[in-house]
């Protein structure tokens, strides 16, 4: 059964993520063998997922440093029957 | 990034600080869209990793904690402020004509997915693709696709079931790569 460019874009995360039936993904393979747009936008959606996970941080500001830093040298000693929060 | 799997850990104000503090703080930032309240959340986070850091063990689990602690902050400081701000954007599962073909002319971008560095413009666009996310969905985007957190370690800190996180994740990816098209579509010749 041939799928259309919505229906690729509706699974594309269970395509990219290895999620789809064997059945759809082939049905995606084949649809993308004759669909230069679709291959495009396949493309850039991983350009997309890539790219932020290569997001540099932002340098945290000195005033912050300096604010943390005053702050912890008055901070009350935590007991130990409070754990970590889990 | 500090060596959690060993012995107790014991760390400084200003270790904790230059180890952890990128971290929450680049976090939270995103989260927020704002750099104030960033830095009112890292310093409330890593208060609390100086006070509790010596009692993890060597575990493990300390950057899944860090994480929780953060997006929890940052939430609430949102909740707090009262500033959630639902943005308005088009559904991209509309982007497409009766016949199920792409409504525009969808073209090849510029860059290749291995490609390395990106240059500070890029990231900037990136960045503000990021900041222009409605919150829900950029909640799941930036601690999945960013931070790299597994699907249920996210639908855990969010509260929500994994399908769900699933969902928004692929709604916010793209809603990400349209946002980012027009800067990267290469010209037709």
């Amino acid at each position: 059964m041939k799928i259309t460019c919505r229906q690729v874009v509706e699974v594309l995360f269970e395509y990219v993520e290895g999620e789809l039936n064997e059945e759809v993904r082939q049905q995606v393979k084949v649809h993308l063998e004759s669909c230069p747009p679709c291959v495009a936008y396949v493309q850039s959606y991983h350009v997309t997922v890539k790219m932020s996970r290569k997001l540099e941080p932002k340098p945290v500001p000195e005033s912050l440093r300096e604010r943390f830093m005053k702050a912890s040298q008055n901070l009350p000693p935590d007991g130990p029957s409070q754990g970590a929060g889990r | 990034m500090v060596d959690t799997s060993v012995a107790q850990l014991t760390l400084t104000p200003e270790q904790v600080f230059r180890d952890y503090g990128p971290r929450v703080y680049n976090l939270a930032r995103r989260m927020l869209n704002n750099d104030a309240d960033a830095e009112d959340v890292t310093q409330d986070v890593l208060l609390q990793v100086v006070r509790k850091i010596g009692t993890f063990r060597g575990e493990s689990s300390f950057p899944t904690w860090l994480h929780r602690v953060t997006v929890n902050a940052a939430l609430a400081h949102r909740r707090k402020a009262s500033y959630r701000q639902e943005k308005t954007t088009a559904d991209p599962m509309e982007a497409f004509v009766d016949d199920g073909r792409h409504l525009t002319p969808i073209r090849s971008w510029g860059l290749r997915p291995d490609q390395e560095a990106m240059d500070k413009e890029t990231q900037q666009l990136v960045e503000d693709a990021i900041a222009t996310l409605p919150d829900t969905f950029r909640d799941v985007y930036l601690l999945a696709d960013v931070e790299g957190l597994p699907n249920a370690e996210i639908a855990e800190m969010l509260e929500l079931s994994v399908p769900a996180v699933k969902s928004r994740l692929h709604r916010a990816r793209l809603l990400m790569r349209n946002s980012l098209a027009h800067h990267f579509e290469e010209a037709v010749a």
